[in-house]
């Protein structure tokens, strides 16, 4: 029997991308990261708690774990970007910024009751200083999230630098590019 | 050339070749760098701290993994030594049930619930003469006899109902005599016990079959029964009675030879009966003691004897020997006993014990010893005369040596007639005198034989003939006197002659005028000559062969003819003779020529021994009237006799005169002569003191003269 109250789900793409980034990281074990991605379909809507299951897996593991889920966040969209449909998204770092007006590329990849899924946003970006400000309410893990941040611009290659800050405010990312 | 080439160039830039914009470029990508270092840098940490934090927990885990696992292989190890342990004594157990199994004398087989044989023992073979392999295809029909096929399917078919049943014993087994065919086509007999043999959940999946061959328990069954009939056919024919009873003593059973002797017409009326009834009152209390004893020593008592009595009150006399039964426990459970009548055996025995005393007396009544002596010379019995002699009872000789007895030797003697009889298997006689008893024995020998022939024995009569060799030393002595009273006669004529005329010529010249001197020789050559006449009467009166008869005698005038006899010698040997005869002496019935031979004996002993002492003596011969007797007695003064040889001074033979000299006849001579005139001769003397010959003779009234003589 259905429920009436809708679930927070994340799509497949990002489950299979977390725990694949974790692997090629050699962050889990292979035959652990193959327990956690068994029967996961790319193109299939899993209850976000796989997903959290998988950031505690890692978050127990390690006695610090910042910066490997952010380490897990940039290779998750680097394997996006050249094996996904990340080219097809963005040509630039900045496009990455862009596609997350409106929370568009979060939306495509989390869905569920809005309270729940909350928001990713591109507040403010100016290109010529090179500085945005991304608002995210998601309930992903903010360590991976800065990580998503950096892997997505710094997927293209035309990027020289990048600095993603949510020290003052981890629903605050403060982001630098260059 | 721009800043990308110029980075590739990978040479320092030259100052004009670097641009503001480039520097911003760098500074930029530099900062890019930093930043992404940083993160490398940040990660690399946190990796390696946790790669460190994983080698830590790592170690712990390998250490306590390696504890665990060490300690899991010890008990691995342990286990595997006691699973090892189990296994090696499964092994064995199974090697052993298998060498029992296949060396097991019974036969062992197995089959399924369908009567298909899974195991045979290899004794199959030894027991019905198939191989096992033979065996296994058989079928269940082809094994069993028909009918033991029927029995066993029975009680198979029994044994599965009380499978079906709630309560039963899972262990219990069924054990039948069956028949088994043998592959020759005889049949064998067997014990087979049967079992089942359990799966898992207990219920049977085989049938455990462990057969055994009692032909030879059904033969000695057979060999029993049969001689239970044998023992049962000896019990009701023998002769003898024979009683069981309890051990109270009441009849249990007892055969017809019983009946009867208790002199009953009916079996059934006496059992249950007291045995005790059947026996003389006076006995059974003896009875009594014997079963007691027989009870706490389980010996046999045989052959007691035993007064019972019949039914009607008659006694007789049983022979009894009587055994503790036991039951099969082994407790005594009652007694067995065999009698017979033996009152006519026993009247046959008194009657040889009669005879038997009555042997042993005329045995012992007999006057020669008689003796029967073994093989080996040991005495077997010897009579009273013959003890007697020797001094001993008859019971200490039994055993002895003969040779020692008679000849106190360790050896039979080198004459020994009993060597000669053993040799000759031939009765045998000889005489000899034995020092050692100071007798003549002359001894007969018949001997015993075995039902072989061959001698065990003999039976030795000996008799004592000291007085007959005595009579015939005697009668040597008497010849030879003769012999010199003949010669002295016909010397004693031959002289007289010349002595005649000695005296007559001499008695002639006497008459004519001779000178003095010549007239008194002539007067002693006529007297000499009348002398010598004198003596030669004397000699030929001594000589002269006399009749045996006793005539009144004068004892004085005797001893005074004896005296002339010997005056000539005793003058030439400076003996002197006194004489203190009682004048009175009544006359006595004697023979006396005999007396004179003793008294010129007992005088002439007297003066050889004085003479060889001192070269003269004296010789002082009393005639008295004693108490009822007449006593002469010779006093002399010569040497004396040794009190050792006073004994032995009559005994043939004896002398201490030297060799040539003396007979050791004439004493013994002397004391026979005296004795036979009822008289008595003994000898009293004292070494160096002279010695006395003493002779008695008893007076003889005018009536009984004759008679008294003769019976002495």
């Amino acid at each position: 029997m259905m429920s009436g109250k809708k679930k927070l789900e994340v799509f497949g793409a990002i489950i299979q991308g977390f725990t694949e980034a974790c692997k090629d990281l050699n962050i889990v074990a292979g035959s652990r990261a193959g327990e956690l991605i068994s029967g996961v379909e790319v193109n299939q809507w899993y209850p976000f708690k796989r997903l959290r299951d998988i950031e505690a897996t890692v978050i127990e593991t390690y006695k610090n774990a910042e910066p490997i889920l952010e380490r897990a966040g940039v290779e998750m969209m680097l394997s996006w970007y050249n094996l996904g449909p990340g080219k097809e998204i963005i040509n630039a770092g900045v496009d990455f910024l862009r596609f997350q007006s409106g929370s568009q590329g979060y939306a495509s990849v989390v869905k569920g009751p809005k309270d729940l899924v909350g928001s990713f946003e591109l507040v403010e970006i100016d290109e010529n200083k090179g500085k945005a400000l991304i608002h995210s309410t998601t309930p992903f893990n903010k360590d991976l999230e800065r990580g998503i941040v950096i892997g997505g611009m710094s997927a293209p290659g035309d990027l020289d630098y990048i600095d993603v800050n949510n020290d003052e405010d981890e629903h605050y990312f403060k982001i630098e590019f260059g | 050339m721009n800043l990308e080439e110029l980075l590739k160039s990978n040479r320092p830039p030259k100052k004009d070749e670097i641009t503001d914009e480039d520097l911003t470029k760098l500074f930029v990508k530099y900062k890019g760098l930093l930043k992404q270092w940083e993160r490398d840098k940040a990660f690399s940490a946190a990796t390696h701290e946790n790669i460190r934090i994983a080698y830590a927990k790592l170690d712990e885990l390998v250490e306590a993994r390696t504890a665990e696992l060490r300690k899991t292989n010890e008990q691995l190890q342990q286990e595997i030594t006691e699973r090892r342990k189990v296994e090696e004594a499964l092994r064995e157990s199974e090697r052993r049930y298998r060498l029992l199994t296949e060396n097991a004398k019974d036969v062992i087989w197995t089959v399924d619930m369908n009567m298909r044989p899974t195991y045979m023992s290899p004794s199959i073979t030894r027991l019905l003469g198939y191989s096992v392999e033979e065996a296994m295809v058989l079928p269940m029909e082809a094994v069993y006899a028909p009918a033991s096929f029927e029995t066993a399917m029975k009680v198979l078919a029994e044994e599965l109902a009380i499978e079906n049943m709630e309560q039963k014993d899972l262990y219990r087994s069924r054990t039948l005599e069956l028949e088994l065919n043998r592959k020759d086509g005889s049949m064998v007999p067997v014990e087979v016990k049967f079992s089942f043999i359990r799966g898992p959940d207990g219920r049977p999946v085989e049938i455990l079959a462990i057969a055994r061959d009692i032909t030879e328990r059904k033969r000695a069954e057979e060999a029993l029964r049969e001689n239970e009939e044998k023992l049962q056919r000896m019990f009701e024919s023998a002769t003898d009675g024979i009683v069981v009873t309890d051990l109270s003593g009441n009849i249990m059973e007892m055969n017809e030879a019983a009946v009867h002797l208790y002199g009953s017409d009916s079996k059934g009326k006496l059992i249950g009966q007291s045995a005790f009834e059947f026996i003389a009152e006076r006995d059974r209390v003896r009875v009594m003691e014997i079963l007691e004893s027989a009870k706490e020593d389980g010996q046999i008592r045989r052959n007691v004897e035993i007064t019972f009595l019949t039914e009607d009150g008659r006694e007789y006399f049983a022979e009894v020997s009587s055994a503790l039964l036991r039951d099969a426990a082994g407790n005594s459970a009652g007694f067995i006993a065999i009698f017979r009548d033996i009152t006519e055996r026993k009247q046959v025995e008194d009657q040889i014990k009669q005879t038997a005393k009555q042997w042993r007396t005329t045995f012992d009544s007999i006057t020669d010893l008689v003796s029967i002596c073994g093989k080996d010379f040991r005495l077997i019995r010897v009579n009273k005369a013959f003890a007697d002699v020797v001094k001993m009872k008859p019971e200490e000789l039994i055993g002895k040596p003969c040779y020692e007895i008679f000849h106190g030797t360790n050896e039979p003697v080198l004459s020994c007639p009993y060597k000669k009889t053993i040799k000759t298997k031939k009765p045998a006689m000889a005489e000899f005198f034995e020092p050692h008893l100071g007798i003549h024995l002359e001894v007969a020998i018949s001997p015993i034989f075995d039902e072989k022939g061959e001698v065990v024995a003999s039976v030795h009569v000996t008799r004592d003939i000291t007085e007959r060799k005595k009579m015939e030393e005697q009668l040597i002595v008497t010849d030879r006197l003769a012999a010199i009273g003949k010669m002295a006669s016909g010397i004693a004529h031959e002289l007289n002659n010349p002595l005649t005329g000695i005296i007559g010529f001499s008695d002639l010249l006497l008459a004519k005028d001779i000178p003095d001197d010549i007239a008194e020789d002539l007067v002693v050559i006529n007297r000499e000559a009348k002398r010598t006449v004198q003596i030669m009467r004397s000699l030929l009166t001594f000589a002269r062969k006399h009749p045996e008869e006793r005539q009144p005698v004068d004892i004085n005038n005797i001893i005074q003819e004896v005296i002339v006899l010997r005056a000539y010698e005793q003058k030439v040997n400076n003996i002197k003779v006194n004489t203190q005869f009682a004048p009175d002496l009544p006359e006595i019935m004697a023979n006396g020529f005999q007396l004179q031979q003793v008294f010129l004996n007992i005088i002439v002993n007297a003066e050889d021994f004085m003479i060889e002492a001192h070269g003269r003596g004296t010789i002082t011969i009393t005639t008295e009237r004693l108490d009822g007797i007449i006593q002469v007695s010779f006093a002399d003064d010569g040497p004396g006799i040794a009190e050792k040889n006073l004994g032995h001074l009559f005994n043939p033979f004896f002398t201490t005169k030297e060799v040539g000299k003396g007979t050791g006849l004439g004493l013994s001579i002397s004391h026979g002569i005296i004795t036979a005139h009822g008289g008595r001769i003994y000898a009293e003397s004292e070494l160096g003191k002279g010695a006395t010959f003493i002779v008695q003779f008893p007076i003889s009234t005018a009536d009984s003269r004759g008679i008294k003589n003769e019976e002495s």
